[in-house]
């Protein structure tokens, strides 16, 4: 078991990252769960001071700035990066955001990745929480744009959509809180696969990409391990570590509702459990595909930003345009989230749908690890 | 009898245009320090790579401890040990575990285990820097962790690939005479290298490659007998008339005089007292002249006779 016990020792040293990642996600995901507005509310007494560089320039960069600056403080940077730097030690500046150039180009052209530079003193929550925003915010976006949507369209719908968001969570509230599975519980259950696919893309996929550089796979493939064991032992040290991470998860879960899990509830929990599955295929096809690091993080940008908008997540799925629901349908986050709408009751539950949805989750899966499986055999020559 | 220990019979390996490797025959035997030295592209690494199965190969066969080689013949495998040419480690390990790591892949039992990695440590001299990651080491640190990697599990068939790169000459020196006494200690060496030096100062064999074919083959004395210089004269000078020129090289035994503007370079076969009568030449036309110095043949001028051109570029 060398490569599994090398595994834990790869991901030891990529941990801390990974933690403050699910710190900060558990508390959006908690806050998320327990406001009516979801997440804003938590943060709308501390509107952030941003000092906002905008070296795009843009209609489409300046339509972003006046959106951030609808909740927070926007201030010039000082020229003297000395100061600036000051300011934000002592908290009166909370971060400093770029907009890099080339912002409008890279949105039209579909690119969500390296679009912000970001400077700041401490990680905090409200800092991570209005990065986190941008995600959904280019997500949109993107989402929008794919469906079909101009530029100009695909920001404005975007705006519309995550302004919108809020008043339909107070709408759900006059829907009768059912208590196998309350509100809280469904809104956390809703954003689950966000907090999955984050925590499991950035703590899993630098292991797997550290396991599988081309150096390493070479000097491996010359020694006696058997390649099926070495693929079985990396499989299994991802399924545990993962497992571990939808186990805390799943307590929080417990917290959360001030008890144990019962009826309904089981099912979100195997749902979720599924979808952890989905994630650790996802994120292993996509080591054995690439050892560059810029397409994994353009890939898991693509990924967990494009599903979490086309699928239901960030904004509900009956506020969604018909457009970007079928796009959603061809990923698993989709079929996620239909079994979690059935669940609080947004839908009608119907045995057979439900089992129809964790079926496709599940298969999303399977065909992923076995692309993966099939494609490490055959890698040889691979350069 | 030596027994054979690596046997490759017309390999030849494409890159679709490209023709990296083009029916190579190379046989190795038991207890040699085998050297495949060749410039830069030349196909030792792809060499390598086939050997190893790591690459799929055209056409040819290849044929290790007597039994034929696949990427399925881990019994194969086991015996081999392996150092490539790009570093192998794990940034995020220490060097022990890194050592650990590799030696593991070969070797089960853990007392064993243990004592082999604190052998190759121990062989390697990092027992200072155990805990240190990989980064923090020095470009011949790094290196030598590469090789303790490679050669922990107590490999009888060892494979260097160019460990030298990059390295300076106090590791460098510390590196070959390593994979001396691996040798000595009963393992058969496969070098790769462009340095000529090194190829020379440890290597019992060796075949020269160019663009993917063998040049030549045979111990650094049967290669410098094969070829006809025997000593290579150059005189620094400021200027020579080229009626100069062509009467040194017109001398008995001397088979190219060429002035490049400082140095005069003469090669000469056969023949006694050359340099004596190429300076009566000199003197004859009272021409002054700097530094004298003639050297024995080295593999550099067995390249150069093949194939027309220099091994190495000088400042390489
Ligand atoms: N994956 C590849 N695809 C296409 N061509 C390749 C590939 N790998 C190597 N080559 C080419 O094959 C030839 C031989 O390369 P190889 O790496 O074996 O040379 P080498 O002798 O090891 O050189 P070096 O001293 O630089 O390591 C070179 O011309 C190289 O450009
Ligand atoms: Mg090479």
């Amino acid at each position: 078991m060398q490569v599994f016990k090398a595994f834990f020792k790869v991901l030891r040293t990529k941990l801390t990252m990974a933690m403050i990642m699910m710190a900060v996600f558990i508390f959006i995901a908690v806050a998320y769960a327990r406001t009516s507005s979801p997440t804003q509310k938590a943060f709308e007494d501390s509107r952030l001071n941003i000092a906002l560089t905008d070296n795009d320039d843009t209609p489409e960069s300046r339509s972003l700035i006046a959106f951030i600056g609808q909740k927070h403080n926007i201030v010039d940077p000082d020229p003297d990066m000395d100061r600036n730097i000051d300011r934000l030690y002592y908290g009166h500046l909370d971060c400093m955001l770029t907009i890099k150039k080339g912002y409008a180009e890279a949105l039209k052209e579909g690119r969500t990745d390296d679009l912000f530079e970001s400077k700041r003193m401490h990680d905090s929550y409200a800092n991570i929480y209005i990065l986190s925003r941008l995600d959904q915010y280019v997500g949109g976006v993107r989402a929008s744009m794919l469906s079909g949507s101009s530029l100009d369209e695909a920001v404005s719908r975007t705006e519309e959509l995550l302004s919108k968001e809020a008043k339909v969570s107070y709408a759900d509230l006059n829907t009768r809180d059912d208590p196998e599975f309350s509100r809280t519980f469904s809104n956390y259950f809703q954003y689950m696969p966000y907090i999955l696919i984050a925590s499991v893309i950035s703590a899993l996929s630098p292991v797997l990409m550290a396991m599988q550089r081309r150096e390493i796979r070479y000097r491996t493939g010359c020694s006696c391990i058997r390649s099926s064991s070495y693929f079985f032992q990396l499989i299994l040290g991802s399924t545990a570590f993962v497992a571990v991470l939808w186990l805390i998860y799943m307590v929080v879960g417990i917290f959360l509702k001030g008890g144990m899990y019962e009826g309904k509830a089981w099912f979100a929990v195997l749902n979720s459990l599924v979808f952890s599955f989905v994630c650790t295929a996802m994120a292993i096809l996509i080591a054995t595909l690439t050892d560059n690091s810029r397409v994994v993080s353009f890939l898991t940008q693509i990924l967990s930003l494009g599903m979490s908008f086309f699928c239901g997540i960030f904004v509900p799925l009956s506020i969604m345009g018909e457009g970007i629901k079928k796009i959603g349908r061809l990923l698993p986050a989709y079929w996620y989230i239909s079994i979690n709408d059935m669940l609080c009751g947004r839908e009608t539950l119907e045995s057979s749908k439900m089992i129809s949805c964790f079926v496709i989750e599940a298969l999303f899966g399977i065909v992923m690890a076995g692309a993966a499986l099939v494609i490490s055999r055959y890698s040889r020559d691979r350069i | 009898m030596e027994n054979t220990i690596v046997k490759i019979e017309g390999l030849v390996k494409r890159y679709s245009e490209l023709i990296a490797l083009d029916h190579l025959d190379l046989e190795i035997k038991e207890g040699e320090v085998f050297g495949l030295l060749g410039p830069n592209g030349s196909g030792k690494t792809t060499t390598i790579n086939c050997l190893l199965s790591l690459l799929s190969f055209d056409k040819g066969s290849i044929e290790i401890f007597g039994r034929k080689m696949s990427p399925t013949a881990y019994d194969i495998k086991r015996d081999i040990g392996v150092i490539m040419q790009n570093v192998a480690v794990y940034e995020e390990l220490s060097v022990y575990d890194n050592i650990d790591y590799f030696c593991g892949l070969y070797v089960k039992d853990k007392a064993v285990r243990k004592q082999y990695v604190e052998d190759a440590v121990k062989f390697v001299g990092l027992e200072e820097f155990l805990k240190f990651k990989p980064k923090k080491l020095s470009g011949g640190l790094f290196r030598r962790l590469n090789i303790a990697c490679g050669i922990a599990h107590k490999p009888r068939l060892i494979i260097l690939d160019e460990p030298t790169v990059a390295v300076d000459p106090q590791s460098r020196n510390k590196i070959l005479e390593g994979i001396e006494e691996l040798n000595r200690n009963g393992a058969t060496i496969i070098y790769t290298s462009h340095y000529m030096e090194e190829v020379e100062q440890i290597c019992t064999r060796i075949a020269i490659m160019d663009k993917g074919k063998k040049i030549a083959e045979g111990t650094k004395d049967e290669l410098k007998r094969t070829i006809k210089n025997t000593e290579t004269v150059t005189i620094e000078i400021l200027s020579l008339p080229e009626k100069v020129r062509e009467e040194t090289g017109s001398l008995p035994h001397v088979y190219s005089a060429e002035y490049d503007g400082a140095r005069l370079t003469v090669r000469c076969s056969g023949g006694k007292h050359n340099l004596i009568r190429i300076l009566e030449v000199l003197q004859k036309n009272e021409l002054s002249f700097g530094r004298v110095y003639t050297e024995l043949p080295t593999l550099n001028d067995v390249f150069l006779e093949i194939t027309g051109k220099a091994l190495r570029d000088k400042e390489d």
